[in-house]
């Protein structure tokens, strides 16, 4: 079985091989091309799994660990493409990506979350298990719910002077630099996040 | 628009962050989800590489280094191979060559200069031995990239030339300072001009042949096709939710 290496590599420093496919790379191939090249992928994604604890075992340090992430990244890649090519059939001929899609529902503890749609063999107000989960909800809730809402309130608050006093100290210790306080991740503009701020 | 290539895979990063994050998190119990590794956004960032055994050690929980102010910079100017001229220490007016550069700490590696000299033995009877190390300067302020026309330090603007590409021109004669081999290295160190290729890579022109054709039928059935397998039950309806 190809579980292993061929000799040549074996107790070497590190093992040169090349890149990731790339998206556009793998666009132009046939869908029996990546089918075959999946099983490919796959066996080369063991053949370094079973090598790395391989050499776990004899107390070794494995050459070239990063062959599992490019591994990895291509395989991502072909589900990416493959994924692309059953959307663009769907929408073409129901006008519908043909995917689970999600859904805004509420947890035990009445925190919202958008949740994957599942396949299930029998509709909603039929299912035990979702009834149940409907038992939950109560206004007992709504206390530890504020608290959340202010918590995250007051997080997004201290990062937004956080990130601020970060700009004004690296602008006072490198004035050529021309540096930017990163405000956009907390969605606001300088001049309204300015408005509470002391000077 | 950056003239230099970039890595466009994530692989690369993938990688680093595993070696950064793998044995030196600690783990917190969380009362509902369990053991979790910690979230550490401040790493520290020395003269070693975040897969090293000694970076391990200097991120190790419960160390504490003093704060470290690295300016931001946008975009690069040197490059590994670049002719530079060192301002300060005790090799101040030498030119040297790049050797290697640290981008989180703005560090740069001049062969030969700014070195640091330790006698070192491998016993307490062996004769120590001078060992010679370079040191790292910083790219802004110690290190300055050198004019071809006049052999001094300049300043250099990234400008566009009349065909549109970017360039680094010199401030003070205007003169096109040409990038150094070392600028084609990506991220993870390897040169996509000088790379040969191996036996488990795809070759170019099996990576560029075109083997699509486009078909009315999903991944799957085609693929079915393809090997002959037919299914003709259908299925039950299921809900989705």
């Amino acid at each position: 079985m190809e579980f292993f290496d061929s000799k040549e590599n074996w107790g070497e420093p590190s093992v040169r091989v090349g890149r990731p496919w790339k998206l556009d790379e793998l666009r132009l191939k046939s869908n029996s091309d990546l089918h075959k090249l999946w099983y490919v992928l796959l066996k080369e994604r063991n053949m370094l799994m079973t090598m790395e604890e391989e050499y776990k075992r004899q107390s070794e340090l494995f050459p070239s660990p990063e062959r599992l992430e490019k591994v990895e990244e291509s395989m991502e890649n072909l589900l990416d493409v493959v994924a692309e090519r059953n959307r663009a059939l769907s929408l073409l001929e129901t006008g519908e990506t043909g995917e689970p899609g999600r859904r805004w529902t509420y947890n035990q503890l009445g925190i919202g979350f958008w949740r994957k749609c599942k396949e299930y063999h029998m509709p909603q107000y039929a299912n035990p298990r979702m009834i149940k989960m409907n038992a939950f909800v109560g206004p007992w809730q709504h206390k530890y719910l504020r608290l959340m809402r202010e918590r995250r309130l007051w997080e997004r608050n201290r990062a937004k002077r956080r990130e601020y006093r970060r700009w004004k100290e690296y602008s006072a210790m490198f004035p050529n630099a021309n540096i930017e306080p990163n405000l956009e991740q907390f969605h606001t503009t300088l001049a309204s996040s300015m408005k509470g701020t002391p000077e | 628009m950056r003239l230099t290539q970039f890595l466009l895979s994530r692989y690369f990063k993938r990688y680093v962050e595993r070696e950064m994050t793998h044995r030196t998190l600690r783990r917190q119990w969380k009362p509902i989800s369990g053991w979790k590794e910690a979230v550490k956004k401040n790493w520290h960032y020395e003269e070693h590489r975040p897969w090293t055994d000694a970076f391990r050690q200097d991120n190790q929980a419960g160390q504490w280094h003093p704060r470290v102010f690295v300016e931001p910079i946008k975009e690069w100017w040197i490059f590994k191979g670049d002719r530079v001229e060192v301002l300060t220490g005790k090799d101040k007016g030498k030119h040297g060559l790049i050797n290697s550069i640290i981008k989180e700490r703005n560090w740069v590696y001049v062969e030969g200069l700014n070195c640091e000299y330790t006698m070192r033995s491998q016993s307490p009877n062996i004769q120590p031995i001078c060992m010679k190390s370079e040191k790292p300067l910083l790219v802004t302020t110690q290190v300055k990239l050198i004019d071809p026309s006049d052999n001094k330090p300049t300043d250099i603007e990234w400008r566009f030339t009349e065909k549109g590409n970017k360039v680094r021109v010199s401030v003070r004669t205007g003169r096109i300072i040409p990038l150094p081999s070392g600028a084609k290295e990506l991220e993870d160190f390897v040169n996509p001009e000088s790379y040969t290729e191996c036996e488990k890579d795809t070759k170019d022109d099996e990576v560029k042949e075109v083997t699509f054709q486009p078909r009315l039928s999903t991944f799957e059935q085609d693929i079915m096709d393809a090997m002959g397998i037919k299914e003709n039950r259908k299925p039950t309806k299921t809900y989705w939710y």
